[in-house]
């Protein structure tokens, strides 16, 4: 028997080094060059299916978080520095820009020598000329620079009158716009006291999120202890060691001090004139000593809190401090932004001198130049004693705290023991609809999530620009842009995480005799009616608050549509970028499928500043139909989700269908920028060899990569297997003929459109119109034999094998056939100039059918290449 | 015959060559099992033997390497959902929603197995009875201790009435009252007709309870029968200890008391 437990120091150092242990696991887990686990290892068990994927981006992601948050906090701190220079030195004057000043200054020393000129007709002669000067120089400052900010009621007579009076020393120039030196901290007495404070309150803000976020969503459950705590206390150490090892996990090992703080320390000591090594140990100083200080109080408060308040107020003020945490997170971020940085400017001046002395912002005493020696040993001193004292009192604190144990009475959802269940308690919609609003309502944390933060958006930007306000909320556009922003970003947080929520009772979902798809689609179904609500109601907002602007019918729906749609897509990603085997501690979506969901809803928002309603159009099919290829990959891994060696059968997608129409759109347009420098073909014949170029290229590939994943039924899908023989096909004849009659019907369609937009112009819209360009091409302006050979030989087979062979048969997956046939075909008509949309689609009805009934692709084949044939004689005629 | 169509004549349960690989690691291998209706049948077998492994390819979690795993006919991987009607299943560790009541997730099954709020009253008051958790019902899932959160468990896996029900460690974290209750319900559905499936370790409750036996290990299997059939196949008189012993392992390895 052990007689003697390790000391309170030994103990503390144990579980700080098992706290780190996560960490190294993972960095170690990240070598580039794995010892490859032979078969003696055993028992594997859990194999990853994604392998050694994302490993390396482990390690770079944390830095390159790191060197984005320094540039931001660059240019913050750039801007706050000539802000507080400027505000100084511009009491009182009027604030012009640098280049009028620049003038000013130079003439200045003109109107001076011609003042005192002592020829009289020279001088008159000059003051004249000077009098124009000045008055176009002001009218244009004052009517063309409304970006300088200054009273709007200053007129350009007004400038006149205080030049006179006072010279240049009535003016100063706004350099707040010049980013491009290097911040330095302002010398002169008030500028420099200025910015002090302003640091002085980011630093308070930070300390705020330090303190508030781990109490808010970095706590699973605020009134439970932690069961790893509990079973650490479980251990022959003192109750101090534990809280020691505690206070490091919450100064130091979390993501905010070291990715965010110590950049952060490190710039404001670089400013300060610091070189950069002696910058990096005071940083590190800074750092340690700012950390300390808010994990000591982030300990004390979770168990004071625990102790003191009662069970259901401490589920209030868990989402209290989210809400807390990410407004501070928000306005660090922001100060970026010109009307927070004036704000902050403003609340800085406002306050007295002594709040630097506050116990939180002694660092920056060290930076602030010029300061005394005495005054430095004693900031040293106290930075040096100030945590020890801290910490050790928030040990003591918190042994007094749990002198009457560990725990209190429970967690803060109690519900009442030995109650009569009442009959009807929710008499409204059951199912899984109500049982996830059940689970929204009951997590305040997820509340807040889902509908406090995302609203932080529009309110800064309201709040803190109203000239914002009026320039981009003025129309419409941008509100409904601002509303679909609003709803996508709270899906980030509700949708997204659909299926990390359910790692653990997925088995009670699968036990019902419902597929697992359904159940998902249903509770996204919820969120996207969350996220309406969101959405619709900021939008509501916007326009009861600007009674001037003109509704679009068309943008509203867009931006409804685009709300309801990226519900799905958040959830489709996030459900296919889970891995549910993986045991980790919080719920998160994995950063991939984070990245891809903002770049997709980013293009989505630019697509509502597109002009034309046929790119508009195109966005949004392209958009609906990945939404559907999303959920058939969904689909497609359901069965396997808490499988750790089965990956689900390869089969084609309809996601192939769209990367395929994606890679010929891009390797054809390469090959024909390649064939226009580098070649001296005609333009058809470059269009043509390009068209065929690129057809080959994607097929191959595509062929390939489906074939190396061993596709299920690879060339029956595609139609492409002319030599089985249970293969359901019909006659050659009998194909081949329905396939020139389908043809030749599309054919009608297209001369029965033409005559239609002859005969009622009315019809006809601008882009409808004809296209001249397109006319002289296809009449083959510039060598006419290459255009034949396009639009016969190369273009069908090229466009049927991605459109019918992938796009329709992926779409035919899911779909009956008749919405198949739509779908593929919208898409094929979409992705053609605007004068051929309507012929095209009806071409691509055609084609799919063809393709349906014979199952083989030379039928739509054949058809295009009827249609191709009988368009190319019209046009010539 | 069909796959889709179920049979009247087909075994509840019906393992065929079942086969699961991880990677390079067998955890069942070529399990050929048949169960018939009105049977308790246990799967025993030691620590990683390939117990849960089977239950969760019989659940439709897991997809076979090959062979198959058949319930009432239909595929259990790729009808899951047809079988999932047929089938309660009790796991070895349950995890329900912190935020939800019992009685809010007992009412939540029922309605996705499509009853009614009153049948899932009338089917869940007595067993809820019997296994004593009527005063806990309002309370939240989050404080259950882990019996409490087996029994509730349960309750969702009988209120549907299901004609096969699968218990992966039913017992382990009972205590005496509910293991009695438990065996009682268990012992009642046989006689009912309905089939129960059952994995577990504690061999004298297996001996009491069970009609037909299985013993698995390394993934394989080492016995199947009844204990009349296996105590005559194995030409010996003794307890399902000893059997298991002998076949499951070395022997050599029982420690002298």
């Amino acid at each position: 028997m052990n007689d003697r437990p390790p000391s309170a120091m030994r103990a503390a150092w144990l579980i700080a080094r098992l706290s780190l242990r996560p960490w190294l696991n993972l960095l170690q887990g990240a070598q580039i060059f794995r010892a490859v686990r032979g078969p003696e290892s055993g028992r594997i068990g859990t194999v990853p299916k994604s392998s050694s994927s994302g490993d390396v981006r482990k390690i770079l992601l944390p830095f390159l978080l790191a060197l984005i948050f320094l540039s931001i906090f660059f240019t913050e701190f750039a801007g706050l520095a000539t802000l507080s220079a400027s505000s100084e030195e511009s009491a009182g004057k009027i604030m012009v820009s640098p280049s009028t000043y620049s003038r000013l200054e130079a003439y200045q020393q003109q109107f001076r020598m011609a003042g005192i000129s002592t020829v009289q007709a020279v001088r008159l002669f000059n003051e004249e000329a000077f009098d124009i000067f000045l008055d176009e120089l002001f009218s244009y400052e004052a009517v063309d620079r409304p970006f300088v900010e200054r009273d709007e009621t200053i007129s350009a007579s007004e400038m006149q009158r205080v030049f006179r009076e006072k010279g240049l020393y009535g003016f100063a120039a706004d350099k707040a716009g010049n980013l491009t030196s290097f911040p330095s901290w302002p010398s002169e007495e008030g500028a420099k006291s200025v910015f002090t404070r302003a640091l002085a309150v980011t630093l308070l803000a930070w300390v705020l999120i330090l303190a508030a976020l781990p109490l808010g969503i970095g706590n699973k459950d605020l009134g439970q202890v932690e069961s790893s705590f509990e079973w650490l206390y479980t251990f022959p150490a003192p109750a101090r060691a534990l809280f020691a090892s505690k206070l490091l996990g919450y100064s130091f090992f979390n993501g905010t001090a070291p990715l965010l703080l110590f950049p952060y320390f490190w710039l404001v000591f670089v400013i300060g004139g610091f070189g950069y090594a002696s910058a990096i140990l005071l940083g590190l100083a800074s750092t340690i000593y700012v950390a300390t200080l808010a994990g000591s109080i982030v300990l004390v408060a979770e168990l004071a809190l625990r102790k003191f308040l009662s069970l259901s107020t401490l589920k209030n003020i868990q989402a209290s401090c989210t809400i807390l945490g990410t407004a501070a997170l928000f306005l660090l971020l922001l100060m970026i932004a010109k009307p927070v940085a004036d704000l902050l400017m403003r609340y800085a001046k406002a306050l007295p001198e002594p709040i630097v002395w506050n116990p939180f912002s002694l660092p920056l005493l060290l930076a602030v130049p010029g300061a005394q020696a005495a005054q430095l040993r004693l900031t040293g001193l106290a930075m040096i004693a100030g945590p020890m004292v801290v910490a050790l009192s928030a040990l003591y604190a918190c042994d007094w705290l749990t002198r009457d144990g560990l725990l209190t009475a429970g967690g803060p959802y109690q519900g009442s023991r030995g109650a009569k269940p009442s009959v009807s308690r929710s008499a409204s919609l059951g199912g899984i609809a109500a049982h996830e609003m059940t689970l929204l309502r009951r997590d305040r944390n997820l509340l807040a999530q889902v509908f406090v933060v995302p609203l932080f958006l529009p309110v800064f930007y309201l709040v803190f620009n109203s000239r914002f306000f009026s320039t981009v909320m003025s129309n419409f556009r941008g509100a409904a842009v601002m509303a679909f922003a609003v709803a996508a970003y709270s899906y980030l947080g509700s949708a997204g995480l659909l299926l990390s929520r359910e790692k653990k009772t997925l088995w009670y979902l699968l036990s019902f005799p419902r597929s697992l798809t359904s159940i998902l689609l249903q509770k996204t179904g919820v969120w996207a009616a969350v996220g309406l609500l969101l959405g619709g109601g900021t939008l509501a907002l916007l326009v009861h608050l600007n009674n001037h602007m003109r509704l679009s019918w068309g943008l509203g729906l867009m931006a409804l549509y685009g709300i309801v749609l990226f519900a799905f897509i958040a959830a489709a990603l996030g459900i296919v970028t889970t891995d549910l085997l993986k045991t980790g501690p919080q719920v998160q979506m994995n950063l991939g499928g984070a990245y891809s969901y903002m770049l997709l809803a980013w293009i989505y928002g630019a697509t509502f500043y597109v002009a034309s309603i046929w790119e508009r159009s195109g966005q949004l099919v392209l958009c609906t139909l990945l939404t559907v290829a999303l959920w058939q990959k969904v689909d497609d891994a359901c069965p396997f989700l808490l499988d750790p060696d089965e990956l689900p059968p390869r089969r084609i997608n309809l996601a192939d269908g769209l990367i395929a129409v994606f890679a010929f759109g891009a390797v054809q347009s390469l090959m024909a920028t390649i064939l226009e420098y580098g070649s001296s073909l005609s333009q058809s014949a470059q269009t043509t060899v390009a068209y065929i170029f690129a057809g080959l290229i994607v097929a191959s590939v595509t062929l390939w990569v489906l074939w190396a994943q061993s596709a299920t039924d690879l060339w029956r899908t595609l139609g492409l297997d002319f030599w089985s023989e249970d293969h359901p096909r019909l006659p050659l004849k009998r194909y081949a003929t329905g396939a020139v009659i389908l043809g030749l019907a599309a054919v009608l369609g297209v001369v029965a459109y033409n005559c239609a937009l002859t005969l009622l112009p009315q019809l006809q819209w601008e882009q409808w119109g004809h296209d001249e360009a397109l006319k002289s091409f296809l009449a083959g302006a510039d060598g006419s034999w290459w255009v034949w050979v396009l639009f016969i030989v190369a273009a069908p087979p090229v466009e049927e094998f991605i459109f019918r062979g992938l796009v329709f048969q992926g779409m035919r997956r899911v779909a009956g056939p008749a919405l198949a046939i739509l779908g593929s075909a919208a898409l094929f008509a979409l992705l053609h100039p605007p004068v051929a949309v309507i012929p095209v689609f009806g071409l691509g009805i055609a084609t799919a059918i063809s393709f349906e009934k014979s199952r083989i692709l030379w039928a739509p084949i054949i058809t295009h290449a009827v249609y191709n044939t009988c368009v190319l004689i019209l046009s010539r005629l | 015959m069909d796959a889709r169509s179920p049979s009247a004549l087909a075994a509840p349960v019906e393992l065929r060559g079942l086969t699961k690989t991880f990677g390079a690691f067998t955890a069942v291998k070529d399990l050929d099992l048949s169960v018939s209706s009105g049977q308790i049948f246990a799967l025993l077998g030691p620590n990683g033997a390939g117990k849960t492994t089977t239950i969760r390819m019989l659940m439709g979690i897991l997809a076979p390497t090959s062979g198959s795993a058949r319930i009432d006919g239909l595929d259990c991987f790729r009808d899951r959902v047809q079988v999932m009607r047929r089938v309660g299943y009790l796991p070895d560790e349950p995890v329900f929603y912190d935020y939800l009541r019992g009685s809010e997730i007992i009412r939540f099954a029922g309605e996705m197995h499509g009853l009614r709020r009153s049948e899932i009253e009338l089917n869940t008051w007595p067993v809820l009875q019997q296994l004593d958790l009527t005063d806990a019902l309002e309370e939240f899932a989050v404080n259950y201790s882990r019996g409490m959160k087996k029994k509730l468990a349960l309750v969702c896996a009988m209120l549907h009435e299901p004609g096969l029900l699968i218990l992966d460690e039913p017992t382990n974290g009972l205590d005496p009252f509910a293991t009695r209750a438990l065996l009682r319900i268990v012992r009642a559905k046989a006689a009912e007709g309905k089939t129960i499936f059952f994995s577990t370790h504690l061999l004298d409750q297996a001996e009491k309870l069970c009609t037909q036996i299985a013993i698995v290990a390394h993934g394989r299997l080492a016995a199947h029968g009844t204990l009349d059939e296996l105590r005559e196949r194995l030409k010996t008189d003794s307890s399902l200890e000893e059997i298991f012993f002998s076949v499951a392992g070395d022997d050599s390895m029982v420690p002298e008391e």
